[in-house]
């Protein structure tokens, strides 16, 4: 009878302790978020610790934290947007054809990497289609500029066809970019090829602004983890994220939720838990107009010069750097529904570990789901996506849908 | 289970005295987990809202007794009817009378929420589609017009991550 009392006090005080441990009672007093947003790039970056603010002193830190960011922002943004003429990326596109142009080293870092996923995904990720995206109305220009090929609206006016193949046909040679490094200093050399359209002549012009925005991303993502603060993430918009530890959970993993290409902004069609880990997503949704029924979005399908009209909705990649997989995610959308199942099973992405998703429209209508991430490490939240793949004994992604 | 075994289990107390105090104990703790979860945590209820544009002030309002402050007038006005105040904000190059370039914000001062009600920013108006904000968990973004609505007060720690 005794051992029964001492056993109920002793669970009863076990309970209680566990509880009162749970909700915070260390010397640190409550964790709590801290929060900063920034506008950069033409959206909104995100920094959120989670930690111990009940001092002064540590809040101070975080404060300081914010702020370093945003100079590191401030500075990115300097040197990637075409929107300053200033800006590396826009002397880059002013320069002549076959020139070489001086960059910063984070700028030559970045287009480095993106001659690489050029390379990987056989060309479907291709930052030289700068003036397509320009001539469907998604660019980013010094204000006040004025194109030959402007169009009144051009949300309800296409462009001209001449225009969008000597578009396409510059950008096909992004690939011949050269990059090089002397005495400390970095430079581009612009490929030498031209095309003249509407009684004008243009060479080689970039758009860094995605893989850019994943840059910053995991160089944010860097400086705060040196600081200490494993809890916590930084992200542009929801589209470009890096996420250390989940402090609310008890595993330490994020519970990520996938935006509904097709919902608002509050509704998400595929879930999955993960940690100290880069997630991009790509989506015709983002940034588009519709044209008699037809949507174009902003992701320019390289081979065609035009928006992506494939079926591809939306791609999310997890792993690798937030500026690779940004360019992945790019890429798989303009690669359609074939060559994006080939590139998933390439050597490349399983050798990195990569974890990629797409949402594929097909002929009848239905959202197909298709995915390495293996069944039972994610969770389908609406019921209008439907799974649409399975992995066979290698690990390959099996299309089980229809097209 | 043996005969004798039934007959003796039939015949015993359902409950023993010391059984109920076992049982008691667990209830208590129950209790004590419930009062603890529930009534003491960062409830992180909505005591003011930011606004600003271009990562600048904008308007701010303290939804604890109705008063508010505009840093940029050009860009917002206000409206009060009882409770709601309504305030109209237009980027720069935007009109406030047309309204071109705009979000109406409404800010609920009876049930402490505040949600864009209204904007020509894109045919998506995500900022319109964005739940009330109710609680310091919340933000409302609008990125064509570099508009962001945040909360002000302490903010609990959630573990979920909208991406995408």
């Amino acid at each position: 009878m005794i051992k029964k009392i001492a056993l109920s006090v002793l669970a009863a005080f076990a309970a209680l302790s566990f509880a009162l441990s749970g909700c915070g009672g260390s010397e640190l007093g409550e964790p709590s978020r801290y929060r900063r947003n920034y506008f950069v790039f033409g959206t909104s970056g995100t920094l959120i610790l989670d930690d111990y603010f009940n001092t002064d002193e540590r809040r101070g830190r975080a404060v300081a934290a914010g702020k370093e960011v945003a100079d590191m922002l401030t500075g990115y943004e300097a040197l990637f947007s075409a929107a300053q003429s200033t800006s590396d990326v826009a002397r880059f596109n002013a320069a002549a054809a076959g020139s070489a142009v001086e960059l910063s080293k984070t700028v030559y870092d970045v287009l480095s990497l993106a001659l690489d996923v050029y390379e990987e995904t056989g060309g479907f990720y291709n930052a030289g289609v700068y003036y397509s995206v320009d001539l469907y109305g998604f660019g980013v220009r010094p204000e006040g500029t004025g194109m030959p090929y402007d169009r009144e609206d051009p949300y309800t006016e296409l462009p001209a066809d001449e225009y969008v193949e000597a578009f396409r046909e510059l950008s096909a040679c992004f690939g011949q970019t050269e990059l090089y490094s002397e005495g400390g200093r970095y430079y581009a050399v612009k490929p030498g090829d031209t095309v003249k359209v509407g009684g004008a002549e243009y060479s080689l012009a970039i758009d860094l602004s995605g893989i850019a925005k994943g840059y910053a991303v995991d160089e944010v993502d860097r400086y705060i983890d040196g600081l200490g603060y494993g809890y916590g993430s930084f992200s542009f918009g929801m589209s470009s994220v890096a996420v250390n530890k989940a402090r609310a959970m008890e595993s330490g993993e994020w519970y990520l939720t996938f935006r509904d290409p097709r919902g608002s902004v509050s509704d998400y069609y595929m879930a999955t838990d993960a940690a100290d880990i880069a997630v991009s997503t790509s989506g015709d949704y983002e940034n588009y107009y519709m044209i008699d029924g037809v949507r174009y979005c902003h992701i320019i399908d390289p081979f065609t010069g035009s928006p992506i009209n494939n079926g591809m909705v939306t791609a999310s990649c997890l792993g690798g750097t937030a500026a690779e997989d940004d360019a992945r995610t790019t890429a798989v959308m303009a690669m359609g529904l074939d060559r994006a199942i080939e590139y998933i099973n390439s050597a490349a992405v399983k050798e990195q570990g990569l974890k990629l998703s797409f949402v594929y429209l097909n002929s009848r209508g239905e959202y197909l789901l298709v995915t390495n991430i293996p069944e039972g490490e994610y969770s389908v939240l609406n019921e209008n996506y439907i799974p649409a793949s399975r992995l066979d004994e290698n690990g390959d992604v099996v299309f089980t849908g229809a097209k | 289970m043996s005969l004798e075994k039934v007959k003796q289990v039939k015949k015993d107390r359902f409950f023993r005295v010391w059984d109920i105090l076992v049982y008691g104990a667990v209830a208590a703790v129950v209790i004590v987990l419930f009062t603890v979860f529930v009534f003491t945590g960062s409830g992180g209820k909505l005591a003011a809202v930011n606004v600003n544009y271009d990562g600048k002030p904008a308007f701010s309002c303290d939804l604890t007794d109705g008063s508010y402050e505009i840093f940029m007038p050009e860009n917002i006005a206000v409206r009060q009817e009882g409770d709601i105040l309504t305030v109209m904000f237009c980027i720069d190059g935007g009109s406030l009378s047309v309204p071109e370039g705009y979000n109406v914000i409404s800010v609920d001062l009876a049930r402490r929420s505040v949600s864009v009600t209204e904007s020509d920013c894109s045919n998506r108006r995500d900022c319109v589609h964005t739940p009330a904000m109710t609680d310091t968990n919340g933000i409302i973004i609008c990125t064509p017009h570099r508009l962001e609505i945040v909360p002000v007060g302490e903010e609990s720690i959630g573990g979920t991550r909208p991406v995408g």
